[in-house]
C-alpha cells in the first residue's frame, strides 16, 4: 500500500489542480520539480521565453512591470501559482517575477506539461481547463474595457474616484494598472 | 472531396476517427434566417456555434447604453465559444446579418460530460479554443495598451475597435476553407431519424 505523496495535501488546496483525483496526481507530480529561491534572485523577466508555471510552498515573489520594475502587480505567497499562462503557449513573460522572500518553489515545466498533453493525460486537461477559465475572465474584462473605451464619456458605475484624474481622458491611468494587474500570469 | 466533411472545419483538423466520432454524435446543424438573434448580451450561455454559411454580427452594449457592432463573423468562426468554458452569460449579442446562415451547435452539457468522461474529443477541443483565446487576448491587450496611449477619444476608439477585432479573431487573415459541404456535414452529423424529420429550421 502506498503512502500518499508528501506534496499532494498541499497540491489539492491550489485551485489549479483542485479537479485533480489521485490518480492524476503522479503525472503532475512528474512534470513538478522543486527549488530553492533566494530574496533578490529573478525568477523570470518580463519577455522571456515562457517556460514554466511556478508554485510557491513558502517564501513570497513579486510580480513586476517596466524597465526597471517599478510598478509592483502582486506579491505571490505560499500556495499561490503564477506564470501558469505560459502552459497554454509558451508565451513570452508579460511581466518580471522577483523573490522578495527566501524559500521553495515548485516549476512545472512547460515541456513536461506538454508531453502529458500529447498524451491526452486527463491531468493535463484538468489544467488547462482551470487556466481557460482564467482566459476567459480576462476576455471578458477585455471586453468591458473596449465597451468603455468606445463611450468614454459615460458615467461608469461603481468605478472609484481615484480612477479617472482630472485631465485624465477614459481613466487611462486606472486601465492601465488594470492591465497590468492582468499580466500578473 | 476526400475526408469526412467536419474534419475540414480548422477547429477539428486532424481530431481522428474516434474523436470524430465522439463528435458527430454531439453536434447538431442550425439554419436560421437572416436578422435572427443566436443570443442576446446577458443570457445564459448554453451552447457554443461554428458558422458554416453566411454571417453573424457580434453586439456589444456600450456605457451610455448604445449598441454597437464590433465586428461581422464569416463561415469557419466560432461563436460564444466561452459558453463551453465558463458558462457565464454572454458578453455580447450575436445576431445573422446578410441572409440565411447555417451553425454547427454544441451543447455545453454536452461538452461538459465528454470532459468528464475524459473522452479525447473533448480535450482537443478545449485545447484548441483555450490556444486559440489566449493569443486573441495577448492582441487585443497590447491594442487596447496603444489606445491608452493615444491623445484623442477618437483615436482611442479607433484603437479600441482594433482591440475588439482582435479579441474575436477577426484581426488575422482568414483561412481558406475552401468550400463547406452542408449537405454532407448534415447527413454526417444527423442521426438517421432526424434525418428522416427533415432540416431544423
Amino acid at each position: 500500500m502506498s503512502q500518499p505523496h508528501p506534496l499532494q495535501a498541499f497540491l489539492s488546496r491550489i485551485p489549479l489542480f483542485a479537479t485533480l483525483t489521485s490518480e492524476d496526481l503522479p503525472d503532475i507530480l512528474r512534470a513538478l520539480r522543486p527549488r530553492s529561491m533566494r530574496e533578490g534572485e529573478t525568477i523570470f523577466r518580463q519577455d522571456d521565453a515562457g517556460e514554466a508555471a511556478y508554485v510557491v510552498e513558502t517564501g513570497a515573489v513579486e510580480i513586476r512591470l517596466g524597465e526597471t520594475g517599478e510598478l509592483v502587480v502582486a506579491r505571490m505567497g505560499p500556495g499561490e501559482v503564477f506564470g501558469e499562462l505560459a502552459l497554454i503557449d509558451g508565451a513570452s513573460r508579460s511581466a518580471t517575477a522577483v523573490c522578495v522572500e527566501s524559500g521553495t518553489l515548485h516549476r512545472l515545466d512547460k515541456t513536461e506539461f506538454d508531453f502529458l498533453r500529447r498524451n491526452l493525460r486527463p491531468a493535463a486537461y484538468k489544467v488547462l481547463r482551470v487556466l481557460a477559465v482564467t482566459v476567459s475572465e480576462r476576455v471578458r474584462e477585455t471586453n468591458d474595457h473596449i465597451a468603455r473605451a468606445l463611450a468614454p464619456d459615460a458615467p461608469v458605475a461603481g468605478a472609484p474616484a481615484a480612477a479617472a484624474a482630472p485631465g485624465d481622458a477614459g481613466g487611462v491611468r486606472g486601465f492601465f494598472t488594470r492591465l497590468a494587474f492582468w499580466s500578473k500570469s | 472531396m476526400s475526408g469526412p466533411a467536419l474534419e475540414r472545419l480548422p477547429l477539428f483538423k486532424g481530431l481522428g476517427d474516434e474523436a470524430l466520432q465522439a463528435l458527430r454524435g454531439v453536434v447538431r446543424q442550425r439554419t436560421c434566417k437572416a436578422g435572427e438573434v443566436l443570443f442576446t448580451e446577458g443570457d445564459r450561455a448554453r451552447e457554443m456555434f461554428i458558422l458554416l454559411a453566411g454571417n453573424v454580427s457580434i453586439f456589444k452594449r456600450l456605457p451610455d447604453a448604445r449598441e454597437e457592432c464590433l465586428a461581422t463573423l464569416v463561415p469557419g468562426a466560432l461563436v460564444g465559444e466561452l459558453a463551453l468554458i465558463d458558462g457565464q452569460p454572454r458578453s455580447a449579442s450575436a445576431r445573422i446579418s446578410g441572409g440565411e446562415a447555417s451553425l454547427l451547435v454544441l451543447a455545453r452539457d454536452d461538452f461538459d460530460r465528454l470532459f468528464r468522461a475524459n473522452k479525447p474529443f473533448a480535450f482537443l477541443v478545449l485545447d484548441r479554443i483555450v490556444v486559440e483565446l489566449s493569443g486573441r487576448l495577448r492582441r487585443a491587450t497590447a491594442r487596447l495598451g496603444e489606445a491608452a496611449a493615444e491623445n484623442t477619444p477618437a483615436a482611442r476608439a479607433q484603437q479600441a475597435r482594433d482591440a475588439a477585432m482582435s479579441l474575436l479573431g477577426v484581426d488575422l487573415t482568414q483561412f481558406d476553407l475552401g468550400e463547406i459541404d452542408l449537405d454532407a456535414i448534415e447527413v454526417e452529423i444527423a442521426p438517421l431519424e432526424q434525418r428522416m424529420r427533415g432540416r431544423r429550421g
